[in-house]
């Protein structure tokens, strides 16, 4: 079974300079003309009578759905809760592989012990036992949490311990010839090798820690923007399941920049 | 000659230069298919202070036998002894330049140069200037914020030189440091080398592919054999010091040049007869 390493960021690609800014532009406005795009696609094939309205509602009715889950509030206590969850899963999963990624990567006695069973858990499909998880957890919180974090774990615990361990013989010879001590070795070539493997690994977490959250709350959920689109679907209310999946993709997206941004931060400094 | 000038107090200016021994020294890779005889019983006296330069065919051993004085690797059998005392691990004194560069990327050149000092207590006060001033001596000047993606593979390698000569130190390991540099800078670089080597009196090793480059730095050059790993003949350099860019233009200079190819060829045959 492939243990799903994601490519270290080493920094090594290539960025024309010269024309990077022209090129940006181009490219914003290319983003823009696929928006229009799809935007009019949408709008078209929605009010055209071709697709039912009962699968597909047209942008216009989407936004003003959403608009007024914002004005009358309605989103907030849903938006909270997934975020949240998701939130404390991805924090939950990272502490616990870094923990064990550093602990397999330091003690092989451990990791092949340990690490087969890791990798068993892997092959079946973890969204399978969200009803369970349930059961065990209640309906609150706890059982998203758990799942979310479940999800997130595994590219953290590989990266972590790839980056870890993946040093060449000649930087560890480097150390030795410097005297470095053993936690020396660590703090100047193991941790700043180890961020380029795991922060990759991060956004990853981050989109399965939401996929987590979201099945939690589809299984037994009182709130979340998981149980409002079961919630808007059983009741026909389409434009509102779209603006739902629209905060998705924008919870989605928050993460993502946010984890940029703490990548530039700490990785701009050492 | 080799009068201690060093200006302002580091902390290792009282190491004196050191000697380096080797007694029957081998070294054998045990590989999971195969086991490799790297060296076979080495022997090399160096005197405190010299230079002496190790010659020889690709994979006869010799990064091998540098990385064995470096503490890095243990010989399977024989020993080396740094000032009389058997190597059993990287000595304080030493100064690495490996065959590969070996920078940290996220490190700028600077903050590469000075790793050796953060290591070891922290930069002193005059750290950094050191720094420059040996990137400067590079012919890097103005590099120090440059990542080392941004730099190519000589400059790459003339920042690990920098840093192995940060310290210091009374014995420099060098392996091909300037191995991927084209003719002239090169010379330059040798002959920053021997001044630096004359400013600050140590042991230098140094590895080399390069025939001009050893008879023009060293005091002796080993001359290498392979398969596996030998010493077939150690040849002292009988030119006069300081060596100035004019002795590469003298009628000596290449004489001594001939003879030492002339070794290496009759090392390299002599590993085409055949074993006894
Ligand atoms: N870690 C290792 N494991 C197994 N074999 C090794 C190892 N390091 C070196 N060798 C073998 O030992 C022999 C000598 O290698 P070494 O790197 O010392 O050669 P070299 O003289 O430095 O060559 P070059 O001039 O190409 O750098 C080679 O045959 C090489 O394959
Ligand atoms: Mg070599």
């Amino acid at each position: 079974m492939a243990t799903p390493v994601v490519a270290p960021d080493t920094g090594e690609t290539a960025r024309p300079s010269r024309s990077r800014s022209s090129a940006g532009t181009k490219s914003a406005v290319l983003a823009v003309l696929i928006f229009i795009v799809i935007v009019t696609g949408w709008q078209v094939l929605a009010t055209s009578g071709a697709v039912s309205p009962l699968l597909l509602a047209p942008p216009v009715d989407v936004l003003a759905a959403l608009g007024q889950m914002v004005s009358d509030g309605t989103l907030w206590p849903h938006l909270s809760a997934t975020v949240q969850e998701t939130v404390f899963g991805f924090l939950l999963a990272v502490a616990a592989a870094l923990v064990i990624g550093s602990a397999f990567a330091y003690s092989p006695i451990v990791r092949n012990a340990v690490y087969p069973y890791i990798l068993v858990s892997q092959t079946f499909p973890k969204v399978a036992i969200a009803p369970l998880i349930v059961a065990i957890f209640g309906y609150d919180l706890a059982p998203k949490v758990v799942l979310a974090a479940l999800l997130a774990f595994f590219p953290v615990l590989t990266n972590t311990m790839a980056g870890l361990t993946e040093v060449s013989d000649d930087e560890v010879n480097l150390f030795r010839s410097l005297r470095a001590s053993k936690w020396q070795e660590l703090r100047h070539l193991r941790i700043p090798n180890a961020l380029a493997f795991i922060f990759p690994a991060l956004n990853s977490a981050a989109v399965l820690a939401l996929i987590g959250a979201i099945v939690g709350e589809f299984v037994a959920s009182r709130t979340g923007i998981g149980y409002a689109i079961q919630q808007f679907t059983t009741t026909g209310e389409v434009a509102a399941t779209y603006a739902a999946l629209i905060v998705l993709s924008i919870v989605g997206l928050t993460f993502y920049g946010l984890l940029t941004l703490t990548e530039r931060l700490v990785r701009r400094n050492r | 000659m080799a009068t201690r000038t060093l200006a302002n107090g580091s902390r290792r200016d009282t190491t004196e230069p050191s000697a380096i021994t080797a007694r029957t020294v081998s070294k054998v890779f045990e590989g999971k298919r195969q086991r490799v005889s790297a060296l076979s019983e080495v022997d090399i006296d160096i005197e405190a202070g010299q230079f002496v330069s190790l010659i020889g065919p690709s994979g006869c051993g010799k990064s091998t036998l540098l990385k064995m004085i470096a503490g890095l690797l243990t010989p399977s059998s024989g020993t080396i002894a740094i000032d009389g005392d058997t190597v059993v691990e990287p000595l304080p004194q030493i100064g690495v330049a490996f065959q590969k560069p070996t920078l940290l990327r996220w490190r700028n050149v600077l903050d590469n140069i000075c790793l050796p000092l953060d290591l070891d207590g922290g930069r002193p006060a005059d750290g950094e200037t050191r720094a420059r001033e040996l990137l400067a001596m590079m012919g890097l000047a103005g590099f120090e914020k440059h990542y080392p993606k941004e730099l190519s593979g000589g400059m790459e390698q003339r920042v690990a030189i920098a840093r192995s000569l940060i310290t210091q130190p009374s014995l420099l390991l060098m392996d091909e440091p300037f191995g991927a540099l084209d003719e002239f800078t090169r010379e330059d670089l040798n002959d920053e080398l021997l001044r630096v080597w004359q400013h600050e009196p140590k042991t230098v090793v140094f590895v080399t592919h390069s025939i001009s480059e050893a008879v023009f730095l060293s005091d002796h050059v080993v001359v290498m054999s392979a398969r596996p790993g030998r010493i077939h003949a150690t040849v002292p350099v009988i030119l006069p010091r300081p060596r100035e860019r004019s002795l590469r233009n003298a009628p000596e200079f290449y004489d001594t040049i001939r003879h030492i190819r002339a070794v290496l060829d009759e090392a390299r045959l002599g590993e085409a007869g055949g074993e006894h």
